[in-house]
C-alpha cells in the first residue's frame, strides 16, 4: 500500500492525532499529512488521471482538513471524514472538466460484452514489456473511466482503500445497500471490459502497470 | 441456489463477506455450474487486475509546495483579522476629518481676511455696543443718548 498502512496499530490513531491538532500541535497534522498525502493523490489520479491535477486536488482536501480542524467531531472515524471531503472536491473538479480523454477506448454503453482494445498475444521483457505496462495501464484506467462517477468512487474506495461497505456507504452519504448495488454493477462493467484481455491469460499477468 | 442467485452473490462471495449457511451454498453451485464457475472466475480477475496499477508517488515539491500555499494562507488571515480589517471605516473616517478640520480652519482664515481683524462674534457684539447712529438700540434710545453708550441719567440718579 501507499505510506504506512491505515491500519496499524503501533502509532496514534488517525483520531488523536487530529484531536491533538485541534489542541494546537501542528506536528499530529504533519503525521496525518505524512500518512494520507500519497493516498490522497492516487485516489484522485484514479479520477483526474493527471499526476499534477491529482496533486493539487490533494492540497485542496489536505488544506481544508487543516483549516476545518475545529468542525472535527473527534469522537467519528477520520478516514470516512478524509474522504467524504476528497470525494467532494474531486466530483466538483470533473463537473469543471466535463470530459474523459480515455473514454474512447471503449464503447460508451456499460452492456457492451467485447470493448475495442485488443488484447496482447505476448508478453515480452525489457522495452516490450514497458510498452506492455503501458497497454495495461490504459486498459485498467480506461475500464476505470467507463463507470459512473458514483460507481467509480465506490470501486476505488472497496479496492484501493480497502474499505467496508458500511464505510464507504457513509462516505457517499447512502445506504449499504445502494454500495452494494453501485459496486455489483461496477464489477459487471470492469468484468466486461477487461474479459478479452483475462481471457487470453492462462494465469493473471505478474507485472506491474504505471500510470 | 439458481445461477440468478449465485451471481447476485458472487461479490459477496469473493470479499468473503457472505454469510456461511450462504458461502456454502454459493461453493456448491460453483462446483457443479460451469458458466457461475467463469462469471466467478471473471469477477475475481478484473477486480485484481485494477491492483496492478501501481500507485504514483508524491513529486519533489509536493510538501513544500502544502506548506507555502498554508504560510500564504496565514498571511491573507493576518491581514483580514488586522485592526483596520475590524474596523474598516477608520481609514475613511480619519480622512474626512482631516479634510473638515482644513475646510474650517480655511473657511475661518478667509473669513477673518474679509472682516481684517473682526470675528463673527465680535461683529455681532459691536452692532449692540457701538456708540455710532446706525447701531439699532442707538435708534430706539436717540433720545438722550450719550456718545458713550451709556443711557441719560436723572439729578435723582435713576435711569430714564
Ligand atoms: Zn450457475
Amino acid at each position: 500500500m501507499e505510506d504506512d498502512s491505515p491500519g496499524n496499530v503501533d502509532r496514534d490513531s488517525d483520531e488523536s492525532l487530529m484531536r491533538r491538532f485541534q489542541s494546537g500541535d501542528t506536528d499530529a497534522f504533519v503525521l496525518l499529512f505524512n500518512r494520507y498525502s500519497t493516498h490522497l493523490i492516487n485516489f484522485a489520479n484514479r479520477f483526474l488521471f493527471s499526476q499534477e491535477e491529482s496533486e493539487d486536488a490533494a492540497q485542496e482536501v489536505l488544506l481544508r482538513i487543516h483549516n476545518a480542524r475545529d468542525r472535527y467531531d473527534a469522537s467519528r472515524p477520520f478516514r470516512p471524514w478524509l474522504f467524504s471531503i476528497a470525494s467532494r472536491l474531486i466530483s466538483n473538479r470533473l463537473r469543471q472538466k466535463k470530459r474523459h480523454p480515455l473514454i474512447s477506448l471503449f464503447h460508451s454503453t456499460e452492456d457492451d460484452d467485447s470493448p475495442p482494445v485488443d488484447p496482447p498475444e505476448r508478453r515480452g521483457h525489457g522495452p516490450e514489456q514497458n510498452m506492455e505496462n503501458q497497454h495495461l495501464a490504459t486498459l485498467i484506467q480506461s475500464s476505470l473511466a467507463l463507470l459512473p462517477e458514483n460507481q467509480r468512487n465506490a470501486v476505488i474506495l472497496a479496492r484501493f482503500e480497502e474499505m467496508t461497505n458500511e464505510e464507504i456507504a457513509q462516505i457517499m452519504g447512502t445506504s449499504v445497500s445502494s454500495v452494494k448495488s453501485l459496486l455489483f454493477r461496477a464489477r459487471q462493467t470492469l468484468k466486461n471490459a477487461l474479459k478479452p484481455f483475462i481471457q487470453n491469460q492462462p494465469t493473471p499477468p505478474k507485472s506491474t502497470a504505471t500510470f | 441456489m439458481n445461477c440468478k442467485n449465485v451471481v447476485q452473490k458472487l461479490p459477496d462471495y469473493l470479499s468473503h463477506t457472505l454469510g456461511e449457511p450462504e458461502t456454502v451454498g454459493v461453493r456448491a453451485h460453483l462446483d457443479l455450474c460451469l458458466e457461475c464457475r467463469e462469471e466467478s472466475r471473471l469477477l475475481s480477475a478484473s477486480w485484481d487486475m485494477l491492483g496492478l496499477l501501481e500507485p504514483v508517488q508524491p513529486s519533489a515539491y509536493f510538501h513544500a509546495r502544502f506548506w507555502e500555499k498554508v504560510r500564504q494562507q496565514e498571511n491573507v488571515v493576518l491581514e483580514r483579522t488586522g485592526f483596520f480589517a475590524k474596523f474598516p471605516f477608520v481609514p475613511a473616517l480619519a480622512g474626512f476629518f482631516v479634510l473638515w478640520v482644513l475646510g474650517v480652519a480655511g473657511g475661518a482664515r478667509l473669513f477673518a481676511h474679509r472682516h481684517e481683524t473682526a470675528t463673527p462674534m465680535e461683529i455681532a457684539l459691536n452692532r449692540f455696543t457701538s456708540p455710532y447712529p446706525q447701531n439699532s438700540i442707538e435708534i430706539i434710545f436717540q433720545e438722550g443718548r450719550t456718545p458713550t453708550g451709556r443711557m441719560p441719567v436723572t439729578h435723582q440718579g435713576e435711569s430714564l
